[in-house]
């Protein structure tokens, strides 16, 4: 492959990811296929979004440290399922993980009255047994209503809940129940035999299986077709009811839809706002070679964009600002670069070798500012609280596409158009190169 | 042994920073002393995210740090702090509250204001926020080592005119000296339009500090490779490195100062304090290091050629 041949395939292989890009930002994603593989929209935080961000810290300390991740995951469906009863639309629940750290996040994306939820949330994971009472009708062609009646027993007596084998190999649940829960079971099942029971957590019934004998020991197997999925989600369940493990809100982050709506807005003109700057800055200053980089900075932004939505980065305020700040500092690879290129073309070197040597000195410096910027993103992204972090990902994303962008990007460009003719003026790339020369 | 460089003019219409260092000692001083002041009147109050409490921002018709004061007084909320914010906003910072707790207030609120709007209400438990200042100190510490670490390595081998302990000791002291405008400048900006130093202005503290740093190694790397290259008085040298590098330094600044500043002005109301510091911190940053660090660099050298003779 000839030189020009490779400036061509560099100069396609832009222009088909300017396309790539815009194609995965518009919004639904035009291509059917990409629709399936990545989100149809951006994730946004709560704080652009409205909403209502909780981190609870569960107390594991009574728990085996081995069925700590269990108890805590436990914890974390209670939680979602008590949210999803709450009516809101797509709220996201977490376990955050860490040495020591037992905390679920929840975020409530534009509720309206998060005390309430947050009252709902913060109730104990109440599990109980119930007798199944059928109410015969006095009219023989309705069918009979079932009604559930509670018990004395409850989660509190039932010690813990795992997925066994039957010899088959086939999973089912077992329970083991203690002291007073033996002796309460074995009341139940006495009473019950053929009947259900029914098992409840928060008031939803979970399973009802039915009692095929009374059961004394205190031991129980919950059979029937489950799948092995099926069987640990329920002994999940069970014993997210039955753990005691309290939950305590240990921070709370609301923002009103009118902020969160504004703070959209504002992001959205900031951001266009500096790109607009950094585009006249870049053209005005460095003429041609300047609107070089302004299109690899448009293209910066697309691919910072695209990528954000790929990898379903959360963006938030802070996020927007990393990003912003990032469109700073790409612009400075290309400062770096074209200063070079003046120096080179000052000292009468011709346009080509030039241009390549501008891009081999300014690349040391280059590289150096971006791993120590990095270095910075890696011990803001250690310090943890999840605004810090949104910053550190979003302006390490855009260090590293700029490199990139601001490099190849430019590179390609300014080497393809070097070699054409009417691209190959000199005072194009230095404008104030005429003054220079008639000084010497 | 004999060896030839090549002679190199300074060119005179240029800024020599070495002449003028007194100059930019005395402003780099009032700086300081100013910054000082204002950390020990106003001082810096830590945001709720490191020692707990509650935040509740409202705005509306009425809604003034007046009639919020007498309206939470009524409610028996004492030992608050009410602010007006850049936002036309009213910021309140209380106790502790409770999801009930809450409720209440801003029922009770709302009774005497009727058309309040609740903007934003972050709560911080005492658990959060000791974990998050240990992991803050731990950030920042490890920040410096890393700093330290980056500074040794850069300047391991250096020429014979100056060591590389100075090197990287004159890097720091322009570290520090950063370090102190930024957080005087965030007691004024925080006494003025309100603000708490959270873990976001730790954050700002650490980007600057990141930028502020590889600015001066730039300039001293071009002392470094200028000391190979030119035989000249030393502090011709450092101006000759200054100038060399001065359009680099400013164009990175101004640059990330423009983004920033469009940031400022059209950006989000909860990261403004952010972003102003982080504005401040890029001014001081490339100034420390270009005006400060460079002809420190100077005077100590001279020193030591004085005590030598």
């Amino acid at each position: 492959m000839t030189v020009k041949q490779q400036m061509q395939l560099g100069v396609v292989g832009i222009v088909v990811l300017t396309i790539l890009c815009v194609l995965v930002i518009l919004p639904g994603g035009k291509i059917p296929y990409l629709n399936r593989v990545i989100n149809p929209h951006f994730k946004l935080g709560l704080d652009l979004l409205g909403g209502t961000q909780l981190v609870y810290q569960a107390d594991v300390s009574q728990v085996p440290s081995a069925n700590r991740g269990e108890a805590l995951q436990g914890v974390r469906d209670v939680i979602e399922r008590r949210v999803n009863a709450f009516g809101i639309s797509e709220p996201r629940v977490q376990t955050t993980g860490g040495v020591g750290e037992a905390r679920v996040v929840v975020e409530l994306a534009g509720i309206k009255n998060p005390d309430d939820a947050i009252k709902l949330i913060g109730e104990t994971p109440q599990l109980d047994f119930r007798e199944e009472e059928i109410a015969e009708p006095e009219d023989k062609n309705k069918e009979s209503t079932i009604s559930w009646k509670r018990t004395e027993l409850t989660g509190k007596n039932l010690k813990r809940a795992d997925v066994s084998f039957d010899q088959n190999g086939a999973p089912d649940v077992s329970l083991t129940f203690d002291k007073q829960g033996t002796e309460l079971f074995s009341k139940l099942t006495g009473k019950n035999i053929g009947k259900r029971i029914g098992i409840f957590l928060d008031g939803y019934p979970i399973t009802a299986p039915t009692v095929q004998t009374q059961i004394t020991q205190g031991q129980a197997v919950i059979t029937g077709n489950f799948t092995i999925d099926e069987a640990k989600q329920l002994a999940t369940r069970l014993n997210a009811g039955a753990l005691p493990v309290p939950i305590n809100l240990i921070s709370r982050t609301s923002v009103g839809p009118t902020l969160g709506h504004d703070s959209l807005g504002r992001s959205v003109v900031a951001g266009v706002m500096g790109l607009i700057i950094m585009i006249l800055y870049m053209v005005i200053l460095y003429r041609y070679p300047g609107a070089i980089a302004a299109f690899a900075l448009v293209l910066y932004a697309l691919i910072n964009l695209a990528v954000y939505k790929i990898l379903g980065v959360t963006m938030t305020l802070a996020g927007v600002a990393g990003f912003i700040l990032s469109i700073g500092m790409a612009v400075d690879a290309n400062v770096l670069i074209f200063e070079r290129l003046k120096e080179e073309l000052r000292n009468k070197k011709a346009l080509i070798p030039s241009v390549v040597a501008a891009f081999k000195e300014a690349w040391d410096s280059i590289r150096d500012s971006n791993v120590s910027s990095l270095i910075t993103c890696a011990l803001l992204y250690m310090l943890g609280s999840s605004i810090v972090k949104g910053f550190a990902l979003t302006l390490a994303i855009g260090i590293i596409i700029s490199m990139f962008s601001a490099i190849t990007v430019t590179r390609t460009l300014l080497r393809a158009s070097s070699q054409s003719i009417f691209l190959s003026n000199k005072k194009l790339y230095a404008s104030d190169l005429s003054e220079e020369a008639k000084e010497k | 042994m004999r060896v030839i460089y090549p002679k190199k003019q300074k060119k005179n219409n240029m800024l020599s920073v070495t002449k003028t260092s007194k100059y930019w000692f005395l402003i780099s001083g009032v700086l300081i002393v100013l910054s000082a002041i204002a950390l020990i009147f106003w001082g810096l109050k830590p945001g709720i995210d490191f020692i707990g409490g509650s935040i509740m921002e409202i705005q509306g018709k009425g809604v003034t740090v007046v009639t919020v004061r007498q309206s939470l007084e009524k409610a028996g909320q004492s030992d608050t702090e009410i602010q007006n914010t850049a936002n036309n906003s009213v910021q309140i910072r209380l106790r502790l509250l409770s999801p009930d707790d809450h409720t209440k207030l801003l029922e009770s609120l709302k009774k005497d204001l009727k058309n309040l709007d609740e903007l934003r209400f972050d709560t911080v438990g005492p658990t959060f926020s000791r974990d998050l200042l240990n992991k803050s100190v731990t950030a920042i510490v490890l920040a410096c080592v890393a700093i330290l670490v980056y500074l040794a390595f850069v300047f391991r081998k250096s020429g014979s005119v100056v060591s590389s302990w100075a090197f990287g000791s004159f890097a720091v002291l322009a570290l520090v000296h950063d370090v102190i405008v930024i957080c005087g400048f965030f007691a004024i900006y925080a006494h003025f339009f309100g603000a708490s130093a959270d873990s976001l202005f730790i954050t700002a503290i650490l980007t600057v500090i990141g930028f502020s740093v590889h600015d001066t190694i730039v300039i001293f790397n071009r002392i470094k490779s200028n000391l190979r290259l030119y035989r000249m008085p030393f502090s011709d040298l450092v101006d000759q490195s200054v100038i060399e590098t001065f359009t680099r330094s400013i164009n990175t600044t101004v640059t990330t100062f423009l983004v920033l500043l469009a940031l400022l002005y059209f950006g989000g109301s909860t990261t403004r304090a952010f972003v102003a510091t982080l504005c401040a911190g890029m001014i001081v940053g490339s100034y420390s290091s270009m005006f400060v660090a460079a002809p420190l660099l100077v005077l100590w050298q001279g020193r030591k050629a004085k005590t030598k003779r």
